[in-house]
């Protein structure tokens, strides 16, 4: 049990599926659609300006915000999407070797990694039906 | 996502900008045949023909059905869009089913409807929480380290809240189950909406009351009965075993809330009073996530 923050399990991923091993998403391969997904620990982490010397829990300088390089991937209620059941949204850390190969066999349509995830609908489910 | 008039909602926003991002650049006009995804097995490209005929032709050649990978999307996006279809088809299909004038066996759907709720339904449903009970075992809870005890507790408040949300569901199916029972064997007059839920439980579906109240959703949508009367029963677990414990359980099953939002906010802000001596505020932490 984490000394702070939550850890929540129960739910889906749709549209990917999770490396456990190497902690990423990667390209679905199952013929399920949703596939569970392992326990998320949430926490905090402080925004403001770090004025203490000793840094806090907070993220430190090498750890880069998640935003440049992770995907955001939303979490709902239901399988049916919309904004009423959208629960949260967490980063999740893309495949950077499938897009890379994509890029190889798809010189100029190839989609970026960026939008690779995001244009999949990749989300986080709390339950199937 | 609709096509014409303006996008209102955040998430088609974004949609929207990825696929502008994407498609929408100035490399459709520079580059020639400029193929719009070159994963599907159809090149979409954009012809230059001196002639109309010849557009017509090569819109002629288009695939009938459109992959879903040209969106994008994964390739069991089509197939979940199939099973959507089939259980909605299905469930208009239960609709047309006749419910009035039982069949060979005698029995109608009110006895059957009656034996369900009194043999199995009404015996399953999870205990009451009693208020007082609950109050005072929401005091007697340890205090998370690095917390204030003279202060509520983020999180035993959104528990007392769950709690709450639960018990009221509660109360609204063992009334309507009693209802239903009561109204057919003639004790209280059959009232419009029990004749709605008799006909939903016959169905092995969720009455509309139990899920649904002056338009805003008051439990979870499940559309079997026999998974909503589990979510109910797992929900409660969930909540009872946190409350009589005493402690939090290790991990927790999102799912199982209400407010899964507050659940995740009341969660943040223990933390950010757990750092109050490094003067976090409410206002500057954002959430980090860990799998």
């Amino acid at each position: 049990m984490p000394s702070e923050g939550v850890c929540v399990h129960g739910l889906y991923i749709e549209g990917a599926a999770w490396s456990r091993n190497e902690k990423k998403l990667e390209d679905q391969t199952s013929k399920d659609p949703f596939q569970p997904f392992p326990v998320i620990h949430f926490t905090a982490v402080s925004t403001a300006p770090q004025t203490d010397a000793r840094p806090a829990a907070g993220r430190g300088k090498q750890e880069q915000h998640p935003e440049r390089t992770h995907y955001s991937c939303p979490i709902y209620k239901y399988p049916k999407r919309n904004d009423k059941y959208l629960i949260t949204r967490v980063w999740l850390r893309p495949d950077s070797a499938s897009s890379d190969k994509q890029k190889e066999q798809a010189p100029t349509g190839g989609i970026l990694p960026k939008y690779n995830w995001k244009l999949k609908g990749v989300a986080l489910l709390c339950t199937k039906e | 996502m609709q096509y014409g008039g303006r996008i209102t909602d955040d998430l088609d926003r974004e949609m929207f900008q990825t696929y502008g991002a994407l498609w929408l650049q100035d490399r459709i006009f520079i580059e020639k045949d400029y193929n719009f995804n070159a994963l599907s097995d159809f090149p979409y490209t954009i012809p230059d023909f001196p002639e109309i005929q010849k557009y017509h032709e090569y819109i002629k050649t288009f695939p009938e059905k459109d992959s879903p990978v040209i969106f994008g999307l994964n390739v069991s996006a089509d197939l979940t869009f199939r099973l959507n279809e089939s259980q909605s088809m299905i469930n208009t299909l239960i609709d047309t089913m006749p419910k009035e004038g039982g069949g060979g066996s005698g029995r109608t759907k009110e006895d059957e409807v009656r034996e369900k709720l009194e043999q199995d339904l009404i015996r399953q449903l999870p205990e009451n929480f009693i208020e007082q009970d609950y109050k005072e075992k929401l005091s007697a809870m340890p205090t998370p380290k690095g917390l204030d005890p003279q202060k509520n507790i983020p999180l035993n408040i959104f528990l007392r809240q769950e709690i709450e949300q639960l018990q009221t569901v509660l109360n609204i199916v063992r009334k309507t189950m009693a209802d239903m029972v009561a109204a057919i064997e003639g004790t209280i007059i059959m009232t419009a909406d029990l004749v709605n839920a008799i006909n939903m439980v016959f169905d092995f579906r969720v009455p509309t009351k139990w899920q649904m109240q002056a338009g805003a959703e008051i439990s979870w949508l499940t559309p079997s009965l026999s998974g909503w009367i589990k979510g109910l029963i797992d929900r409660h677990y969930q909540l009872n075993s946190w409350l009589t414990k005493g402690s939090r359980p290790i991990s927790f099953w999102l799912t199982g809330f209400y407010n899964p939002q507050g659940f995740l906010t009341a969660a943040m802000q223990e933390v950010t009073r757990q750092h109050s001596e490094q003067k976090w505020s409410l206002d500057a932490v954002e959430p980090k996530t860990e799998v």
